[in-house]
């Protein structure tokens, strides 16, 4: 196995059926393997790390009902909280718009489509960036669905966009703007309760800061 | 060049002086009242402002006539508080005839650190009252990588520490609590993204509290709190590639937290900073250091442009000295 990724949460493995499974297929695979934090006592990160292996599993599945593409899921290693799914051969949207910020506004358009979808499945991805999208030919792929939930709640939607949206302003600080508009112009096309959603972040931007009391 | 900072954003009055290389003195006093009574603390701001700007010049060794430049914390804060430092500002500034500059009190939170211990490109976790923020230099500017969705963790501890009958200030006693607990209680772990929230956690530890040992709940709720904005600090450092981090505000004191950052960096090969306290909390000498930078790279402000900002984003700062 090769380690390709050492992220926040943990180790990305690519490695294939052949050398995982024994089995002599042509799929390509990755390991995705949830790391034990020191920092954390050890009920709080057990309890953390195995809910949210499970729940990125119940999640990729979830997403394909809802018509969004998603990894395959084959095997879920629960001793080593690891997920083991289809290798998605493309490139993050995060590199594609550092190269040429001005030529994938139609992939932007076709995020805001795909995340209504979820939303109007009932599901919020949890850590939406522009890392966390593969695209791999015409397909947009979503993958990381760690720290995603079912919710039909209109505030939980509009935090998943909100979050969104700033990934977007701390990474593509230069052209955000015309990337959020793209991606919530198809949003609103693809999600009944899009206005209420978005509608909704402006509270949000609001809150976190100076809660007064007293006054 | 001597600057002398004032800082008032909250329920801190500070006065801070500093030369190119040095802080000189380190001047505060705080409106002791529980929570934030924005008025109540204006008021308290008022009546010391003066007494604290001489307790600086003297402590620092120098006359009120060595000082060439004010600089004042503009926001983001409350409006009552910040005005009475920016009145305390033009007035030092118009009567002694020195330039003024007003500047982003996050970003002082920030430079200082640097100043201080020669960090070159942290990752900053900023953890106070009434901020709790994740932020880092990219394209020019300090970019807000996670934040509260709700309210900032000194808020939720104050809140707590009241709910279960703890006076003000309640720091230590948390932290001794913290240190006492040993079962840990199933608490909301909230967190999104990088982004996170406080108020589910807090609710269910007050619940805890009318039947659990108050030293396990508050170890459950802090130990909770702590693991959270460390994870999302982690998430930001692995997406920013950077290798520094910087632990600052009034909430940076707190033992615990400090020992996760310690082993989160070292887990990630990176190195973790934590200035002096009392440039950690909320100080007017973070605000003198800013202030000569600033004004040091060019900028300048005019008396007319000294009208406070509440909401002054750390991302609106063109940060034209790096
Ligand atoms: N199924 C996959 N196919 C191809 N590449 C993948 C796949 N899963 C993950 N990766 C790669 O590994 C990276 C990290 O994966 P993922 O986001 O799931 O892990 P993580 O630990 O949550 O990372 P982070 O902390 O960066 O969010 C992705 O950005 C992507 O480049």
């Amino acid at each position: 196995m090769q380690l390709i990724n050492q992220g926040a949460e943990g180790k990305i493995y690519k490695t294939d059926a052949q050398e995982y499974f024994d089995l002599a297929l042509p799929y390509k695979l990755i390991v995705k393997e949830r790391v034990r934090k020191r920092y954390r006592i050890q009920e709080l990160d057990k309890k953390i790390v195995l809910s949210r292996t499970l729940h990125e599993a119940k999640l990729l599945h979830e997403a394909k009902n809802a018509g969004v593409a998603t990894p395959t899921l084959f095997f879920i290693d629960r001793k080593k909280h690891a997920l083991v799914m289809e290798f998605i051969s493309g490139e993050r949207i995060k590199e594609m718009l550092q190269k040429h910020p001005r030529k994938y506004l139609h992939i932007l358009s076709g995020i805001g489509e795909m995340v209504g979808r979820l939303h109007s499945h009932g599901i919020v991805h949890g850590d939406l960036t522009t890392s966390n999208i593969i695209i791999r030919g015409n397909d947009i792929v979503f993958i990381d669905f760690g720290l995603g939930e079912f919710s039909p709640e209109v505030e939980k939607q509009a935090v998943d966009l909100h979050l969104f949206k700033q990934a977007l302003k701390s990474t593509h600080f230069e052209n955000w703007k015309i990337y959020w508009r793209s991606f919530t112009e198809a949003y609103i096309g693809s999600h009944i309760k899009a206005d209420d959603v978005i509608e909704r972040i402006k509270d949000i931007e609001k809150r976190g800061r100076y809660i007064q009391r007293g006054e | 060049m001597i600057t002398l900072g004032i800082e008032s954003t909250a329920h801190t009055f500070g006065v801070g002086i500093c030369d190119n290389n040095n802080i000189l003195s380190n001047i505060v006093d705080s409106y002791g009242g529980e929570g934030i009574h924005p008025r109540l603390a204006a008021d308290h701001h008022a009546i010391v402002a003066g007494k604290t700007v001489s307790s600086a010049i003297n402590a620092a060794g120098i006359d009120i006539g060595d000082v060439d430049l004010v600089s004042f914390a503009q926001g983001p804060g409350l409006g009552p508080c910040l005005r009475v430092g920016a009145t305390t500002a033009r007035t030092l500034s118009v009567s002694r005839n020195i330039p003024i500059i007003g500047v982003n009190h996050c970003i002082a939170h920030i430079e200082v650190g640097r100043f201080l211990l020669g960090i070159k490109d942290p990752v900053t976790l900023y953890v106070s009252g009434g901020n709790t923020q994740i932020l880092a230099f990219a394209g020019g500017r300090y970019r807000v990588f996670g934040e509260t969705l709700d309210i900032g963790i000194g808020n939720m501890q104050d809140t707590y520490a009241r709910a279960i009958g703890i006076n003000f200030p309640c720091g230590k006693i948390i932290d001794d609590y913290i240190s006492k607990g040993t079962k840990y209680l199933d608490i909301p772990y909230t967190i999104k993204g990088m982004d996170f929230s406080f108020t589910g956690m807090l609710t269910e530890a007050i619940k805890y509290a009318k039947t659990h040992p108050v030293e396990d709940v508050t170890f459950s709720l802090m130990e909770t709190a702590f693991s959270i904005v460390v994870e999302a600090t982690e998430r930001a450092i692995s997406h920013t590639q950077k290798n520094e981090m910087l632990l600052v505000g009034g909430n940076a004191a707190a033992p615990r937290l400090r020992e996760m950052c310690h082993i989160m960096c070292e887990e990630r090969g990176a190195e973790v900073f934590i200035p002096p306290f009392d440039v950690c909390r909320d100080n007017g000498a973070m605000i003198a250091v800013l202030g000569m930078i600033e004004y040091g790279a060019g900028r300048r402000t005019e008396i007319s442009d000294t009208k406070v900002k509440q909401k002054w984003r750390t991302d609106e700062v063109d940060v034209i000295w790096r």
